[in-house]
């Protein structure tokens, strides 16, 4: 790390000497030493610790071992997916398939993996998440369209009576599969898999009804906004 | 009085209370979870206070800030791992208080010590948080200036073993608040800026994906390296009786009160933090308790004393690092800089302009505080049979649900642009690689943050300072207020070099 950032350094020192002053002629006059004096000091101090540090050949942290190394490059390699595709997928898909992938890589460490039966597994929590959320979306809905038209008390128009009702949904739902197609699982070979997958569709599921529902945060709806 | 009632006015809702049970109990878990803490709890937390009103928002991040000191004791005392450094003291007597059979007595005298130190320090953080911030009233362009870089080295002085790590890493968090336009004249400095300047990176980094990033996100990074190791957690979930005997708390007194002083007054000073308070405490205690003529159990015995030093102390730093974090805008530790950001994010910038211009709001800031410690006993001590079961959650299931959070909470903050949330998303996880790496190689995340912070107000106060001076340091040397403040530093890191020197030493 040390050597990356003396190189780091470098290059900012010489990026802030070529670029542009930003100082304003008034200014200059009354003394003000301009916006690259301080970041010009701040590059020439991290260059000479860096190097300092280089220098002295401080022990770095320990080395990653080979299966660290996969996971770290697995959970970068699917983050950095995340960030890239969200705009085009969608949270509640893409949150689905990082946070499926991720549970049964870590829970299954150490332990022979089933790769059919995980891209199966996979599949099926997507496949359970979305048709949930669309239960979910319809059900909120119409009950706002029908407190509208008078139908319903008023209170179901209010948004937050809404997540609090999409809440309880949720917390049912879990509780559903957990007793049903859970136990219908049942079995050593499919026990990381279902963990993985009612976790994950619980988690999704819960954190969009509080983030868009409660708080109305513009989660990107990608392929499913129709 | 009418500004007391207008800061009562602004925490008098249902919410309030009900985000700040919220946070308290979430703190709770977060304190409990190894691993995971107070500052990183906040770092999440502060999208969702961006969505609530400012009052709210404030007593979430705090509750959560008192929950997690809190819950830190449940691991300490069932597994003699503490949650983070604020209960390391705790963990030795927890420890054998657990193998005596008396976890529960240890959990109960835990919560009712940590609710102690909470609400007694709160009495020192209203008293004497105006008196500071009065104080910097007599403060000018290069006051202020050098005000922020003894923030900045206090911080890089004691949050890690080696000082040109942390003043290297304070450097670099300068120079990200110096990616931001320039404070003067407005032009941007970001690399390229013929293609960056019209994304949201033109302004800078965001500050929220920036926290997210280096606590959240690098957090999970750097749990990987210990999930190929076995694990075999044995947790003592029959902890007996719950409540201590009231005459033993009471004859513990002196005890609490030196815990309570002692917490508050490190908590007070910049950048000492809890980690430095409690074991302070626990030596004065065993100090009383060999004056008491056998009345008090020695600490180190397994007894309830060498349990509510610690927890005392511990919780009385929050109350005590509040006080130059509101009034100065300096931190206390690492969770207050956080907190300092989160307030910021929040729309309130701490010092005297908060203290004279929004004094209902600080009223509100010490009653959502009084709320959240008491919600925090409450939950602690109505769920102490129940909480022992949350350590049974793997770090293996739970690291995916808090990567999944972090990349949430910079996106809530982009409101209705998605284009910008990605570039959140962006900011976050590249934080969170260079966090981890930070953390690998044992450079410390407060200074970065705290450069973020008091970046570009330390750029805009020096060059005001420059030119007031006619474009020469003469404002700075003929202030005595910031040789007052250089002196500090020399002190504070004078003491800390010592310190390292000996430690090596002993080492060797």
């Amino acid at each position: 790390m040390p050597a990356v950032m003396t190189v780091l350094s470098a290059l900012y020192f010489v990026y802030v000497l070529t670029s542009e002053d930003t100082i304003l002629a008034a200014d200059a006059v009354g003394g003000d030493p301009g916006g690259k004096v301080l970041p010009l000091a701040m590059a020439v101090f991290l260059f000479l610790g860096f190097l300092c540090i280089t220098i002295k050949e401080r022990p770095d942290g320990e080395a990653m071992d080979s299966g660290t190394r996969n996971l770290f490059l697995v959970t970068l390699g699917l983050s950095a997916l995340y960030v890239l595709l969200i705009r085009y997928v969608g949270f509640v898909i893409l949150s689905t398939l990082l946070l499926y992938s991720l549970e049964y890589i870590y829970t299954t460490i150490g332990e022979t993996r089933d790769k059919k039966l995980a891209v199966l597994g996979g599949a099926g929590t997507l496949g359970i998440t979305v048709a949930a959320f669309f239960v979910m979306r319809m059900i909120t809905r119409n009950l706002m369209s029908l407190a509208r038209a008078g139908v319903l008390p008023q209170i179901f128009t209010v948004t937050a009576f809404e997540a609090c009702i999409s809440l309880v949904y949720v917390g049912l739902t879990a509780l559903l599969l957990s007793r049903t197609l859970c136990r219908r699982l049942a079995g050593e070979r499919t026990a990381r898999i279902r963990q993985a997958g009612l976790l994950t569709m619980t988690a999704v599921l819960f954190l969009y009804v509080v983030f868009k529902q409660f708080f109305s945060v513009n989660l990107a709806a990608g392929i499913l906004n129709i | 009085m009418s500004d007391f009632i207008a800061g009562v006015g602004l925490v008098a809702h249902v919410s309030t209370f009900l985000w700040c049970g919220f946070g308290a109990a979430l703190g709770i878990i977060l304190g409990a979870l190894p691993g995971l803490t107070a500052t990183m709890g906040i770092a999440l937390v502060i999208p969702v206070s961006y969505q609530l009103d400012t009052a709210t928002g404030i007593g979430l991040l705090l509750a959560v800030y008192c929950g997690a000191v809190c819950g830190a004791s449940i691991p300490a005392i069932l597994l003699g791992i503490p949650g983070n450094p604020n209960a390391i003291a705790t963990a030795e007597d927890g420890q054998l208080m657990t193998k005596k059979g008396l976890a529960g007595q240890a959990l109960g005298g835990a919560v009712i010590a940590s609710m102690i130190g909470g609400l007694g320090s709160e009495i020192f953080l209203i008293f004497f948080s105006p008196m500071v911030a009065r104080m910097t009233l007599a403060f000018g362009p290069a006051e202020k200036c050098t005000l922020a870089l003894v923030g900045l080295v206090i911080i890089a002085a004691v949050s890690g073993d080696d000082l040109l790590k942390g003043l290297l890493m304070g450097a670099l968090g300068f120079v990200f608040a110096f990616l931001g336009p320039d404070p003067m004249s407005g032009r941007l400095r970001i690399p390229f800026a013929q293609a960056l300047g019209k994304t949201p990176f033109a302004n800078g980094l965001d500050m929220t994906s920036t926290l997210i990033g280096l606590y959240g996100v690098s957090q999970v990074f750097f749990e990987l390296d210990n999930f190929r190791r076995p694990q075999n957690v044995e947790v003592c979930t029959d902890i007996g009786k719950v409540f201590p005997p009231f005459k033993k708390i009471l004859s513990m007194w002196k005890i609490i009160l030196s815990s309570l002083g002692i917490g508050t007054l490190i908590g007070s000073i910049p950048g000492t933090g809890a980690s430095i308070a409690v074991f302070m405490s626990r030596n004065a205690a065993a100090g009383i308790c060999e004056h008491s003529k056998g009345k008090l159990d020695k600490p180190g015995t397994g007894c309830l004393e060498g349990v509510f030093a610690p927890e005392v102390a511990n919780n009385a730093v929050t109350g005590g690092a509040l006080i130059p974090a509101l009034s100065l805008g300096i931190p206390g530790d690492s969770a207050t800089a956080v907190l300092i950001g989160a307030l910021m994010i929040n729309g309130i910038t701490p010092g005297f302009a908060l203290f004279s211009q929004n004094m209902p709001l600080v009223y509100s800031i010490f009653l959502t505080l009084l709320i959240s410690n008491i919600f925090m006993g409450v939950f602690q001590l109505a769920g102490v049979r129940w909480y022992p079961r949350i350590l049974l959650i793997s770090p293996k299931v739970l690291m995916p649900v808090v990567l999944v959070l972090s990349f949430l909470g910079p996106y809530a903050l982009a409101g209705s642009s998605v284009s910008k949330g990605v570039y959140f998303l962006g900011t976050a996880l590249g934080m969170g690689i260079l966090g981890y790496f930070m953390k690998k190689n044992q450079y410390p995340i407060a200074p970065v943050v705290l450069g973020l912070i008091l970046g570009e107000m330390f750029e805009e106060q020096f060059r005001r300072g420059m030119k007031l001076g006619g474009g020469t340091f003469s404002r700075f040397y003929t202030s005595p207020i910031c040789w007052f403040f250089i002196a500090l530093v020399v002190c504070i890191v004078g003491s800390v070099v010592l310190k390292n020197r000996k430690k090596g030493k002993a080492d060797a």
